[in-house]
């Protein structure tokens, strides 16, 4: 029962916040190439309200995924997260206009479908 | 960081990925006892385990960053593929979980998958030890 919960609920948040956090990541990296200065990783940080997000994102996930650690077994858990190999190409396609080639489509749905294979064998 | 050969910038992933969720797993072992709840976060927070994965994070995380700047999201994203294969076998070897055939089945789909995402034929990128990884 609570595996289900982390199954269906939890770990489906983690995959919602990590692919949200990853995005703002990068396009507060994106910025540089319209800055003249080339800044460091700290001042970046500091300065960039988008990379605030994502650390916020990434602390909500951290609390998320310790519980799911908690009853479900590392190694059903992890692989799930796997689906971040969809989720990401494709907000680098919708958000960040990120080229996605017809492979990269087939290669999404070919991970989707390992994911919902090792999800099954944990419910 | 920014004169870090690529292949050394890969490398760490994995390594890190997998000291990072062996440390929150044994974060997860030691506040198991306790409802989520304040109390809970207070035992996390005060696990060595967490701390020991926040340190491999914020190396993960400098590591990512300088790969971030030199790749696109969805070219450097399957980098971290081959952490799938060494955090499972973790898994099984020191927490001793249950080992099942259609979870190996279903780990080489998302591994395969994860390397046609990121091989394509196209460099991608045409900075200094791109094709030595």
């Amino acid at each position: 029962m609570t595996q289900n919960f982390d199954i269906f609920i939890l770990i489906p948040f983690c995959i919602l916040a990590e692919t949200i956090s990853v995005i703002c990541f990068k396009h507060g990296v994106n910025q540089d190439e319209k800055s003249p200065v080339d800044v460091g990783i700290a001042m970046m940080i500091l300065t960039r309200p988008i990379l605030w997000l994502g650390l916020l994102l990434w602390a909500a996930q951290l609390i998320a995924w310790v519980t799911v650690l908690e009853h479900t077994p590392l190694s059903i858990a992890y692989p799930l997260m796997g689906l971040i190999y969809c989720t990401v190409p494709l907000s680098g396609k919708w958000f960040l206009g990120e080229r996605l080639p017809s492979r990269q489509w087939l290669a999404t749905g070919i991970i989707a479908a390992g994911v919902m294979l090792v999800g099954s064998t944990g419910i | 960081m920014k004169s870090a050969p690529t292949w050394l910038l890969w490398g760490c992933l994995p390594i890190f990925n997998t000291l990072n969720q062996a440390a929150l797993k044994m974060t997860a072992g030691a506040v198991i006892h306790e409802a989520f709840g304040l109390q809970w976060l207070f035992d996390a927070a005060m696990s060595p385990y967490i701390w020991m994965s926040f340190a491999c994070e914020i190396i993960n995380f400098v590591v990512w960053m300088t790969i971030l700047k030199r790749h696109n999201v969805s070219q450097a994203f399957p980098l971290t593929a081959i952490s799938y294969a060494t955090i499972m076998i973790t898994g099984w070897l020191v927490f001793h979980e249950p080992m099942q055939w259609a979870q190996l089945i279903g780990i080489a789909m998302i591994m395969g998958g994860i390397a046609m995402l990121g091989f394509s034929p196209k460099p991608s990128s045409p900075d200094d030890g791109g094709d030595r990884a």
